[in-house]
């Protein structure tokens, strides 16, 4: 039953932030410079007659009473209608649901690379602790952390795609065209993974426990395995829930470079073109799908770790 | 021990004891200013003992006086443009070869050095001042006002790192101010965060309870005796945002809703090489190693900070989080 009481506890907790993030989505049509009207109906001054702007008015209910616009906006999401696109009306829900296989398969590999790349990474050197396979990959980590993705995004492009010829440069499709942006995206969480499972495997080793196990006589792999690992995996867990945020926000980036049409892409070139109802769209869907990963994350280590459900 | 309530005569005494002893503060024991000044120049020394950590030291040094003196030492005018001199590769007349404009792009990394100093560290401070207050406040009050900062900062935390910046960066509209608060406000949560907990656990040490009770206010508790005492984490995690503070405000100019060119941006001038890397690599390569050059420096001060002042808690938050 605990188990139960802490799955409860965080959904709970998990509402007050929603009413949070939808409030600001929601505000972001009031907060952007310039007439709501024209936001929600072209973004361009002098387009709308003025004999329309009354009865656009009406029709998104914009002389309503801030509140009620706000729960039929909430109402309306929650239904999954999230308005039109001020270029040729499109559904937002549509244009995020279109570009969204491609996000998802970006993020999903490059979690997948980040997390077998960073924890073996993070247990050799903690097995080679101070000699230099454990010097070269905390350097090696550390600069990789160090570099913009853009850039590197666009040096990857201009090595193995223009010189080298390995890939092609833009688009999406096969699995040719994921290798390198999930490659890019992977390999700077597998660096911030690689460091905290090195220390927290270094924790561990010193831990009575394994000096037990040693004691009993159980071979050094299952030692590494089921009881340094198992016990060092929950900060990784953690980090892992927190790096698929960093994952969700830098596919804009990525997908920019590389033309990949995507969330993230959908969400800048809204930016830039000041598509109210589609920034609102993208940037509701991307937090709620975060809040919800991060719920997912408390849960599993609720799971792991028993003494994290009677703590909470 | 309840704060209000009696106490007994020998933890009364414990408490004078603990107050008059110079264990709790050592550092407040009268002293020459001569002698504090050769205790941090032997820390200095300490720190920079490290190889590592002495390049890196040097290379911001270089960056710093970059950013101060490069109108002086550039060897064009970042802005000049030259027809004749386009898209020349990186040679004696310039040494990192020219853009499409033919501008000098070792001349523009250096006139550069000085936003991405003033835009990071702006950002960071933003972070810091809001951050640590919300957090300070939340940990030492608590009650409803520490339920309500922290949900505050939790709906911040609800967005991507970079999503609420591109978000906030929409709503001002490009510029230098708006990549400041746009990078600062994605990191004031996290601030929060690590200054609540460290005032959580500062407030229930004995110099706390001991100022308390020898009569101290609540205001000169909070600022002379816990503040002073959380600066370690906060100083570390400012670090270590400085990095994340450079690549992110890069990013946002890289994708055109940051500093807007012609400004020397380094993430802006990567982008304007992104269509020209069959014909001019060099136009988006060197600002990229100008930025990796500076992140990397601030996260190899930023590790030694760590081990040195032995924080281990709450800096990994930020190393993991955010980048």
């Amino acid at each position: 039953m605990p188990l139960m009481r802490f799955l409860g506890a965080r959904l709970v907790s998990v509402i007050p932030v929603m009413l949070g993030v939808s409030m600001l989505t929601f505000g972001l049509l009031y907060l952007m410079p310039g007439d709501p009207v024209l936001l929600l109906v072209s973004g361009v001054e002098g387009d709308v007659a003025s004999e329309q702007i009354q009865q656009i008015r009406e029709e998104f209910g914009l002389d309503d009473p801030l509140p009620m616009q706000y729960v039929s906006f909430v109402g309306a999401a929650l239904t999954g209608d999230l308005g039109r696109s001020i270029h040729q009306g499109h559904e937002v829900t549509g244009l995020i649901l279109e570009a969204l296989p491609n996000t998802l398969e970006l993020t999903g590999m490059a979690l997948l690379i980040a997390a077998l790349v960073g924890i073996s990474t993070g247990v050799i050197a903690s097995l080679f602790h101070g000699r230099w396979p454990d010097r070269v990959s905390m350097f090696g980590s550390l600069l990789w952390l160090s570099m913009p993705e853009f850039w590197m995004a666009i040096v990857a492009i201009m090595v193995f795609a223009s010189w080298l010829g390995w890939f092609p440069v833009f688009g999406a499709g096969g699995i040719e065209f994921l290798i390198l942006p999930a490659t890019i995206l992977g390999l700077r969480s597998a660096a911030a993974i690689a460091r905290l499972t090195r220390s927290s495997m270094l924790e561990v080793t010193h831990a009575q426990y394994i000096m037990t196990a040693r004691a009993r006589g159980i071979g050094e792999p299952k030692i590494l395995w089921v009881h340094a690992l198992r016990n060092a995996i929950i900060p990784i867990v953690t980090l892992l829930g927190l790096q698929l945020g960093y994952l969700l926000g830098s596919t804009v980036v990525v997908e920019v470079v590389f033309s990949r049409p995507g969330v993230g892409s959908l969400l800048i070139d809204a930016v830039l073109d000041k598509d109210v109802p589609v920034i609102r769209g993208t940037v509701l869907f991307l937090a709620v799908i975060y809040v919800l990963v991060n719920l997912i994350v408390d849960a599993t280590y609720g799971l792991l770790d028993p003494r994290i459900r009677e703590a909470a | 021990m309840s704060a209000s309530g009696e106490r007994t005569l020998s933890e009364k005494s414990e408490i004078a004891a603990v107050a008059s002893g110079d264990a709790v503060e050592p550092a407040v024991v009268a002293r020459g200013a001569r002698d504090r000044c050769r205790d941090a120049w032997r820390q200095v020394k300490h720190f920079f003992a490290d190889p590592v950590a002495f390049i890196a030291g040097l290379v911001i040094l270089l960056l710093v006086i970059a950013a101060v003196l490069g109108p002086w030492i550039a060897p064009y005018d970042p802005a000049a443009t030259d027809a004749a001199a386009s898209l020349q590769g990186p040679s004696g007349a310039h040494w990192l070869g020219t853009d499409q404009l033919g501008r000098d792009i070792f001349s523009r990394i250096l006139s550069g050095a000085r936003l991405t100093l003033f835009v990071s560290v702006g950002a960071v401070s933003l972070a810091v001042l809001v951050g640590c207050t919300v957090g300070l406040v939340a940990g030492f009050v608590r009650g409803w006002s520490d339920a309500v900062l922290m949900r505050l900062m939790d709906i911040l935390l609800a967005f991507p790192g970079l999503i609420l910046a591109i978000v906030m960066a929409a709503l001002l509209g490009p510029g230098i101010a708006t990549v400041i608060i746009a990078v600062g406000v994605s990191g004031t949560p996290t601030f929060a965060r690590v200054t609540r907990a460290a005032t959580m656990r500062a407030a229930v040490e004995e110099y706390v309870l001991a100022a308390r009770a020898v009569g101290c206010s609540r205001a000169r508790l909070l600022l002379r005796h816990i503040t002073p005492n959380i600066l370690g984490p906060v100083v570390v995690l400012a670090t270590l945002y400085l990095a994340y503070a450079v690549l992110t405000a890069a990013a946002l100019s890289f994708l055109g809703v940051g500093v807007k060119p012609p400004a020397a941006e380094w993430g802006a001038m990567v982008n304007e090489g992104r269509d020209l890397l069959a014909v001019g690599w060099w136009v988006s390569l060197f600002p990229g190693v100008a930025i990796v050059l500076f992140v990397l420096a601030v996260n190899i001060l930023g590790d030694r900070l760590r081990d040195v002042l032995d924080v281990a808690s709450g800096a990994d938050e930020v190393q993991g989080a955010e980048k």
